[in-house]
């Protein structure tokens, strides 16, 4: 009897005492291990269910991705990959970059890694950086860092805008991130290739210097050094081939005809089974090449082959001996040749917006012994557009008007699959015909004009792999309603008074009802 | 703990109470809808008006449970519970899942709005979707916090008062997330409500933060049983 008392007076206790106090902290106490436990396996293992979109989700990393990077990691167990914040964790302004990044990370375990480094209090930190872009790197940016190479990409690059209206039409993280991963990981570093065999510039110079540490450049092209020295400055590995000897290198990532004085060797109906040397660019283009620069002057001859090719392949062509002048703008004294180049206004394709996002539109670009180029604008070929035309007051042939002097051509093209049968990958192909030798020269890279911000502008896309596996960008849904201001007042009425108007009468009535029962 | 559950549920629409929440919910998400979405026509956004509904819920959900317990206690009925043979928390969690019944049954009706928006545009059902999940939540949350605070008092008003106070305090924390002070701000982003629910308004659904709204719930509702226990036996 007495032990039951006991009992009852301790669970009495237990239940509203002091020890009651106890059990309320035990508990709020249980709380928060419950969620901190929770938040550290959600660190470990992603809880995190992802709803958006079956086909393409905004955070999920789909099968092509898998399925690439998965090889690659598969063939190099140790092949790690850094994703680089340049702010902390909570302070990253794209939540969507971000969830996609840990996305890789929990995907890929072991080999993609997630940093945070605060580049406000460390500004240092950046500097290492310098040479990947030509904007100061900011929190807004996201470093990919593989062993062999570093890419940094601004958080706009994830998405595609619409170029009229400037808002986010898709998000385009997956792709950005793969082929980011792809070309940081790659071994080889790619490279830039010069042909020689047509009186080009580093025609009949000794190739091997060309080959190695940026100080061998052959100093007999002197004028070509600064345009040479970007070239290693972006990362490529510079060489030369003639392509009546040799084959162009596999990693040429942009091949360069600069200054031909002779036409490259078309078909030959006396040999018709042998490659020719135009064949030999065109398999490059279809192939593992994802760029070409063609630069010619006002001095360069007809080239009909050449031009033939790039005149059928991408609607790029050139005048021969139309010099462009401009005596109302152009450098002092250039008696009207160095013309200056003005920024299109409206840019047509992605290549365009990207080479020319880090100008405002008040630099100035000089183009010596400029030639008149054509576009062709007929929509017989498709993704060509203009990277710098020549100012209104600009004269050829006797005529003033605005000509083309730097333009080029951009398409996605499947991938040749080794294998035979289809394939799935493509790669962004551009050709560039470029109406100034000297543009690259000396005169423009090293001068007060912003001729080396643009080529390295341009070279920094002709380093990018721009290559996906049927990976989907992800459309974002518009919001938008097509809704007249008339039904969006009736709707406003609906839902506003007429829908809680009825219940509330309901409840008058039941109001009503229980008064007088 | 079912008999309390019906007995509860039966009450709120008996009396008024439960159509006058239902019409005044209905009516300010529809007025928060309208200008969020159809006034604004191309610049609709979803986002918005889920963000202001929660705010309008720290008024109306506590609006729900004012009566739940202090109306029991001011009517002296709550003797008659007291020493019914079901558990104090039986009657606390019947109470609670009474209240979080009308609040889902609310909420759906009100989602019908959204056919509005299939009507005149083209709207991403799976953010709608999980934005609502973690809203249920969310309003879940503050309901327990409303029962509590209506078992504290038998002043209806009061337990109105001090739910929406508290909520708020809850909502307003949200904003001290801005300081720089790095632990601070991870610690906010921790507790806060609103920052617990961002990944759902991008299609996220984040097991840790259902976690989080359901133990706090738990523990607001463990408070509220406290409180009728010591009453029971002091």
């Amino acid at each position: 009897m007495n032990n039951d008392k006991q009992q009852i007076k301790t669970r009495r206790k237990l239940k509203y005492g002091t020890l009651s106090a106890g059990f309320v902290v035990i508990v709020v106490i249980l709380c928060i291990a419950v969620n901190l436990l929770a938040s550290g396996l959600s660190a470990k293992w992603d809880m995190r269910v992802d709803i958006t979109d079956n086909a393409a989700r905004f955070y999920t990393v789909s099968g092509a991705t898998k399925d690439i990077l998965g090889d690659y990691f598969k063939d190099e167990p140790n092949w790690k990959i850094t994703i680089r914040f340049l702010a902390p964790e909570e302070k990253v302004s794209d939540e969507m970059v971000l969830e996609l990044a840990r996305s890789y990370v929990s995907t890929f375990d072991g080999h993609v890694d997630l940093v945070f480094n605060d580049i406000q209090a460390d500004p240092a930190f950046a500097e290492q950086y310098t040479t990947l872009t030509q904007t100061a790197l900011t929190a807004n940016h996201v470093i990919v860092e593989g062993r062999y190479h570093v890419r940094a990409i601004s958080f706009n690059a994830f998405y595609y805008f619409d170029t009229e209206s400037g808002e986010k039409v898709s998000f385009t993280g997956e792709k950005t991130y793969t082929a980011a991963i792809l070309r940081a990981g790659l071994k080889e570093s790619p490279k830039a290739v010069f042909t020689v065999g047509h009186g080009e510039t580093l025609d009949g110079l000794d190739l091997s210097r060309l080959v190695g540490e940026r100080s061998e450049a052959i100093e007999e092209a002197s004028h070509l050094v600064p345009f040479i020295d970007s070239l290693y400055d972006m990362g490529f590995e510079v060489q030369a081939v003639d392509l009546n000897k040799g084959e162009i290198p596999e990693m040429t990532r942009l091949l360069i005809v600069c200054d031909p004085k002779y036409d490259f060797m078309g078909f030959d109906a006396e040999n018709p089974e042998a490659d020719s040397e135009i064949d030999a660019v065109r398999k490059y283009m279809n192939g593992f090449g994802t760029s070409l620069l063609v630069a010619v002057n006002s001095s360069t001859p007809e080239l009909p082959n050449l031009m033939e090719y790039m005149e059928q392949e991408y609607g790029l062509s050139y005048v021969p001996f139309a010099s462009v002048t401009d005596n109302d703008r152009s450098v002092k004294g250039s008696g009207g040749k160095m013309l200056l180049g003005s920024v299109p206004e409206a840019l047509a394709y992605s290549v365009d917006e990207r080479i020319l996002s880090p100008f405002n539109g008040g630099e100035r670009f000089v183009f010596n012994n400029a030639v008149r180029l054509t576009v062709d604008k007929s929509n017989r070929v498709q993704g060509e557009g203009v990277l710098m035309n020549s100012s209104p007051s600009a004269v050829c042939g006797g005529e003033t008007g605005v000509y083309p002097i730097f333009a080029f051509n951009s398409n996605a093209a499947a991938i040749d699959n080794p294998e035979g049968g289809s394939t799935e990958n493509f790669r962004y192909k551009t050709a560039y015909l470029l109406g100034s030798t000297d543009f690259l020269s000396a005169n423009g890279l090293v001068s007060q004009y912003a001729n080396r911000a643009l080529t390295e502008s341009f070279l920094r896309i002709a380093n990018t792999v721009q290559e996906y596996a049927a990976i989907s960008d992800v459309l974002f849904v518009s919001e938008a309603l097509d809704i007249t201001t008339g039904q969006a007042r009736l709707w406003t009425v609906v839902v506003t008074f007429v829908v809680p108007l009825a219940v509330f009468t309901v409840a008058a009535v039941v109001w009503a009802r229980r008064r007088h029962s | 703990m079912f008999a309390i559950y019906k007995r509860e549920l039966k009450g709120y629409f008996i009396a008024p109470i439960g159509y006058l929440f239902t019409a005044n919910f209905l009516a300010i998400s529809g007025l928060l809808f309208s200008i969020c979405t159809l006034q604004r026509q191309s610049e609709s956004s979803v986002a918005d008006y889920f963000r202001y509904l929660i705010y309008a819920f720290a008024i109306l959900l506590p609006l729900l449970t004012m009566k739940s317990l202090s109306e029991e206690r001011k009517t002296k009925s709550e003797q008659l519970l007291m020493t019914s043979p079901v558990s104090v928390g039986g009657m606390i969690v019947g109470k609670y899942l009474a209240s979080l019944t009308v609040f889902a049954a609310v909420l759906a009706c009100n989602s019908l709005n959204f056919l509005l928006l299939e009507r005149y545009g083209d709207p991403n059902f799976r953010l709608i979707f999980s934005s609502l999940l973690c809203l249920f939540f969310i309003g879940a949350l503050f309901l327990a916090i409303g029962i509590f605070f209506s078992s504290l008092t038998e002043d209806t008003l009061i337990a109105a008062i001090g739910s929406i106070d508290v909520i708020f305090v809850m909502l307003a924390v949200h904003f001290l997330s801005d300081i720089s002070i790095s632990w601070v701000k991870k610690a906010v982003d921790w507790i806060s409500i609103l920052a617990r629910y961002e990944p759902f308004t991008y299609g996220i659904l984040d097991i840790t933060s259902i976690i989080y709204y359901v133990t706090v719930a738990a523990v607001f509702l463990f408070l509220a049983v406290r409180v009728y226990e010591r009453r029971r036996w002091a």
